[in-house]
């Protein structure tokens, strides 16, 4: 067993000192022609492998589809019998719902008629499709690229050479992802749970504070920006006719509708930040709970905006070229913040409250700089959330939303933004992966969770971050160069 | 007169801690404040360095009014305090901890600070890399007083410096600090230790129960029936 795992290995270990060095640049070059290569051949490609489409989101969505029929409500319905339904013994029949659904199981595992496959047949073709279309083609061609691209990044200045990262990244992105369906969807909700995730970290993983009520600011963001931007830019059934011209809307009215929706959230923010110069630990953590619970409450109880019926007609003006925008303009609002002089202050209160302000550290300020931040991201985030939905409720800002914030934080690992990027990644494809297992979802998330927690408590990224070969020049300050591949330190995206 | 403190009442709630304590400290001096456990020791120095605020009395430095100010706003002045039971960043590394003690400094001054604590404490500049937590009691005691040095410099306040530590090793710290004093830095140090803090101490205070009850030269008070009894276990 080992040994074959050392062949394999020793086999791997060319290609991969290759790959290592191959910057991140070619990667995304790569990826490119692959995903123009899926759109002259992918169609064929997914029929010859018996898909009726091609694979959604590189078929991890369809993965447990053939799931989606188990059902899990005969087997407590007995039990707790309606008036109308009639029940001999309850322990038979939900012994025999228990059956029926062991069969459902298992025939989802393996065939369940010729147009329904099975769980083990959708994964080996998907594998198929995504190792032809995608793996092989861009290891390929990422290794044909990796001179030429790093030819180019060695004569750009740093800022061009990221520059052009986010601009590869952005042109991928939208030549894959703009689909105007699943994929485009998955991406606006990844984004928004980056932000989301990573405004989180900055309180709960660099200052080591324990908010848990983070959907709070999402909620006030999202309210306030949707009501701005239809009482001025939309005919609505709600407010009437726009107050200012429908026109004015996008861009600039939606950019002041997110801005507006962030500051009022940062405000909002305020209520958590003061509390926090003189109490910290459980009790904030109750703090935000409260004001988690305080914010959905008063837009319960706030007619103008519908009240627990929510609210309807947001206009539908997130698309994945703001949601790209507004998510690397907040990663790199944190990025620079955390590696700042207030960002190392902030960290220092972490490990020491009093020790740091012995040693200048201005606490409160800092507190007060975290807080807002945070609270603005996730205020901004909220908006763009509403303005995709085009249907918000208080419902959607509840203790579960906060919940999938500090989840998002604690897979990816406290202190790190590569890892609330990735860990907002991967929760996002779990969640729609998952989808068809209805109920079941919410047992393996939590069960994943648990898992994690006890074999890798510190997520998957605690306090380091991912370093990516971008292939940049070394940092001027730095002195000499030392190779031609000067590996950096970045936040990934 | 470098730091005066007079007639200060300190309280936590309706615990009254210390009352009605006064002492100086000069330009260049070491000056020790001892007393037992609970005498309030610890309160007059966080009350000092700004941790907690005064209920009346006053608290000069360099002439100047600094009862009441916030701790950040003390320590631009140039007073720093090596808080009780050091309080090292353990997570962070000895460089880490040294680069965060001059929080407000420029990179120059603070990389020029660095490197004298480096060579004061030798062994730390051998650690540099090594993280807070796993260092020995004494290495920590050392990483403290070289924070205090990093960010103020001028007139350094330790609280119980001794604690926890082998005699060997409250030797050396002490003979450090005298030297940090030949080099310029006034101290004034608190002590259960009286021993030791008597022996490198010029002037020296006796406290009891937030009372200050015998004052003078250390060496006088080394030779006192009443503090021999009581603190030096004669
Ligand atoms: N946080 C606190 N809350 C209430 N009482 C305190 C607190 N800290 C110290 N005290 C009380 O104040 C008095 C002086 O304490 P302290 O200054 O720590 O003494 P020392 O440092 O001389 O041992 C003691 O009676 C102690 O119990
Ligand atoms: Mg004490």
């Amino acid at each position: 067993m080992s040994t074959l795992r050392q062949t394999v290995s020793r086999w791997l270990a060319p290609l991969r000192r290759q790959l290592g060095r191959t910057p991140v640049l070619a990667f995304m070059l790569a990826f490119l022609l692959a995903v123009l290569l899926e759109q002259q051949v992918g169609e064929n490609f997914a029929k010859s492998l018996e898909f009726r489409k091609i694979p959604k989101f590189f078929g991890l969505v369809d993965i447990f589809e053939p799931f989606s029929d188990l059902d899990f409500s005969g087997i407590l319905a007995p039990f707790f019998p309606s008036p109308s339904m009639d029940v001999e013994t309850p322990i038979q029949d939900s012994g025999a719902a228990i059956g029926e659904l062991v069969s459902t199981f298992w025939n989802a595992l393996f065939y369940q008629g010729a147009r329904n496959p099975g769980f083990f047949s959708v994964l080996v073709r998907v594998l198929v499709y995504d190792i032809v279309i995608f793996i092989v083609p861009i290891l390929i061609l990422a290794l044909l690229l990796r001179g030429p691209t790093l030819w180019v990044l060695q004569r750009l200045p740093r800022w061009l050479a990221l520059a052009l990262h986010l601009g590869a990244l952005y042109v991928v992105l939208m030549l894959w992802g703009a689909d105007g369906g699943t994929r485009e969807l998955i991406l606006i909700y990844m984004g928004i749970n980056i932000m989301l995730s990573a405004s989180l970290n900055l309180v709960n993983g660099y200052m080591g504070e324990f908010s848990v009520g983070h959907a709070g600011f999402m909620a006030v963001g999202a309210y306030v920006s949707s009501v701005l931007t239809m009482v001025f830019f939309t005919n609505s059934s709600v407010f009437g006719p726009a107050l200012l011209s429908p026109d004015l809307g996008l861009p600039f009215g939606f950019i002041i509708a997110l801005l507006a929706g962030g500051v009022a959230a940062a405000l909002a923010g305020l209520l958590v930040a003061f509390p926090s110069f003189r109490t910290r630990g459980d009790y904030l953590a109750i703090v935000t709970l409260a004001i988690n619970f305080i914010v959905t409450g008063v837009i319960n109880n706030m007619e103008v905006v519908g009240g627990p019926r929510g609210l309807n007609g947001v206009p539908l003006w997130t698309n994945l070229t703001w949601i790209f925008l507004f998510t690397v303009l907040s990663i790199a609002a944190i990025y620079n913040l955390v590696n700042s002089t207030l960002g190392k202050g902030i960290i220092a209160i972490r490990e020491d409250e009093i020790a740091s302000s012995l040693m200048g550290v201005n606490t409160r300020k800092l507190k007060l700089v975290a807080f807002l931040v945070s609270s603005f991201i996730a205020g901004v985030a909220g908006g763009l959330f509403a303005h995709q939905l085009a249907y918000v409720n208080p419902g959607n800002f509840g203790i579960l939303k906060s919940t999938e914030a500090l989840v998002m934080v604690y897979l990816g690992g406290m202190g790190s933004i590569s890892g609330s990027i990735i860990a907002a990644v991967i929760f996002t494809i779990l969640i729609e992966a998952l989808r068809p297992l209805a109920v079941l979802k919410w047992v393996v998330i939590p069960l994943i969770l648990i898992l994690l927690m006890l074999f890798r408590p510190q997520g998957l990224f605690g306090f380091r971050e991912l370093k990516l070969n971008l292939g940049l020049r070394p940092k001027p300050t730095q002195g000499q160069p030392t190779e031609t591949e000067a590996s950096d330190a970045a936040a990934a995206d | 007169m470098l730091l005066n403190v007079q007639d200060l009442h300190v309280s936590y709630g309706a615990i009254r801690a210390v009352h009605g304590v006064s002492f100086e400290v000069d330009e260049g001096e070491i000056v020790t404040l001892i007393g037992a456990n609970g005498a309030g020791k610890s309160t007059i120095l966080n009350t000092i360095a700004g941790l907690l605020s005064p209920n009346s009395g006053r608290i000069t430095y360099q002439g100047q009014d600094i009862g009441g100010l916030d701790a950040h706003k003390v320590v631009q002045r140039g007073l720093a305090l090596v808080p009780e039971g050091r309080r090292i960043f353990g997570n962070l590394t000895v460089s880490e901890n040294l680069r965060l003690a001059g929080y407000q400094l420029q990179a120059d001054e603070r990389a020029r600070r660095m490197k004298r604590v480096f060579e004061l404490f030798p062994r730390l500049g051998e650690r540099r890399d090594q993280l807070g937590d796993t260092l020995s009691g004494g290495e920590q005691q050392m990483l403290a007083v070289g924070r205090a040095l990093v960010t103020g410099g001028h007139l350094m306040l330790l609280d119980e410096p001794s604690m926890g530590l082998a005699p060997i090793l409250v030797q050396h710290i002490f003979s450090i600090l005298k030297e940090i004093n030949a080099q310029g830095t006034t101290i004034l140090l608190v002590e259960q230790n009286a021993h030791m803090a008597l022996k490198i101490a010029q002037r020296a205070y006796v406290l009891e129960t937030g009372h200050i009850v015998l004052s003078g030269p250390a060496a006088q008070l080394a030779s006192n029936p009443d503090v021999q009894k009581a603190y030096l276990g004669a």
